[in-house]
């Protein structure tokens, strides 16, 4: 872990990092391996430069570089066959197609039991409810004083 | 386009009204009332209902005072509602409001009774509104009279 670590601080001083420069220059003078990295490091840049080529255009370029900066940039667009846009409008049209026909055409909806929507009564301290009997049947209770009427 | 049009062709046959339909409406009338007897007892024309009295609280006597099938009409100008005197206190008024395409039909009871003071109106005892599944059948409960109380049990049927 700690070859690693000076290691880094070699090659930032070799990059010319401040705060690693006096560091560096003091593992390689004081350690084999950190001057032997330091070596490498430097043979390493050196070949690098030496291989390393800048493009340049020159003037007789100049005219044929800017046509093809040109025809790149008026180049049409290649035309999709538009595949899923089609694709998307008849999926939906399934979709659409499907779901009236579950509507207009589907059978009737399972019934279901008998429901009481509303019960009231014009007695007064007469109340009325409803439950549901024994064996299923729906039953509104009056609930009334026979002197009530 | 084309499909466009085959939608608002298909909403305008959609949205059609309904052609009117009949339902039978059946209703019993009975007296029930608690006598000193070994056993229940149910009037002959009571077989049809007997399951749903015989589970009654309180009672063990059950007499028929009155029986009727009638036919209703909904979505038409025709007649809807009958009204019928049950026996010499209560009155059942009933009216088909609309049947439904799965055979629901929604009705309109409105059960009134003779005022004890004469020279008084009807008092409306109940009103309901139900929301019947064709064939099943429904009670009323509760309408006094005196130590006894009238029973209802009313049914819908679709008429084919």
């Amino acid at each position: 872990m700690a070859w690693i670590t000076w290691k880094r601080v070699i090659e930032a001083g070799l990059d010319g990092e401040p705060e690693y420069v006096e560091r560096a220059k003091a593992l390689v003078a004081f350690h084999p391996e950190c001057a032997a990295h330091n070596r490498r490091l430097v043979a390493l840049r050196a070949g690098v430069a030496a291989v390393a080529r800048e493009e340049t255009i020159g003037d007789a370029q100049f005219p044929a570089f800017m046509a093809g900066v040109w025809e790149g940039i008026e180049a049409p667009q290649r035309s999709r066959p538009g595949f899923w846009a089609a694709f998307s409008l008849v999926a939906a049209a399934l979709v659409a197609a499907t779901a009236m026909g579950y509507i207009l055409l589907g059978g009737p909806e399972p019934v279901n039991a008998t429901e009481v929507e509303y019960v009231g009564t014009d007695l007064e301290d007469a109340t009325v409810d409803w439950y549901n009997s024994s064996n299923g049947v729906v039953t509104i209770q009056v609930n009334m004083q026979d002197d009530d009427l | 386009m084309l499909f466009a049009a085959w939608s608002i062709v298909l909403a305008v046959v959609a949205a059609q009204p309904a052609p009117a339909k009949t339902v039978s409406f059946s209703v019993w009338a009975v007296h029930a009332s608690h006598e000193d007897r070994p056993s229940p007892y149910f009037d002959e024309g009571l077989d049809a209902i007997r399951g749903i009295l015989e589970v009654l609280p309180f009672f063990n006597t059950y007499r028929e005072v009155y029986n009727k099938q009638c036919e209703l009409q909904a979505n038409s100008d025709r007649k809807t509602s009958e009204t019928m005197q049950l026996d010499d206190r209560y009155t059942l008024s009933v009216t088909l409001n609309s049947q439904e395409a799965d055979g629901h039909v929604r009705l309109e009871l409105r059960v009134e009774a003779a005022s004890k003071t004469k020279g008084e109106p009807p008092v409306r005892v109940l009103t309901t509104r139900l929301r019947m599944k064709p064939g099943e059948m429904a009670a009323v409960r509760g309408l006094r009279r005196g130590s006894t109380e009238t029973i209802l049990v009313f049914r819908c049927d679709p008429k084919k």
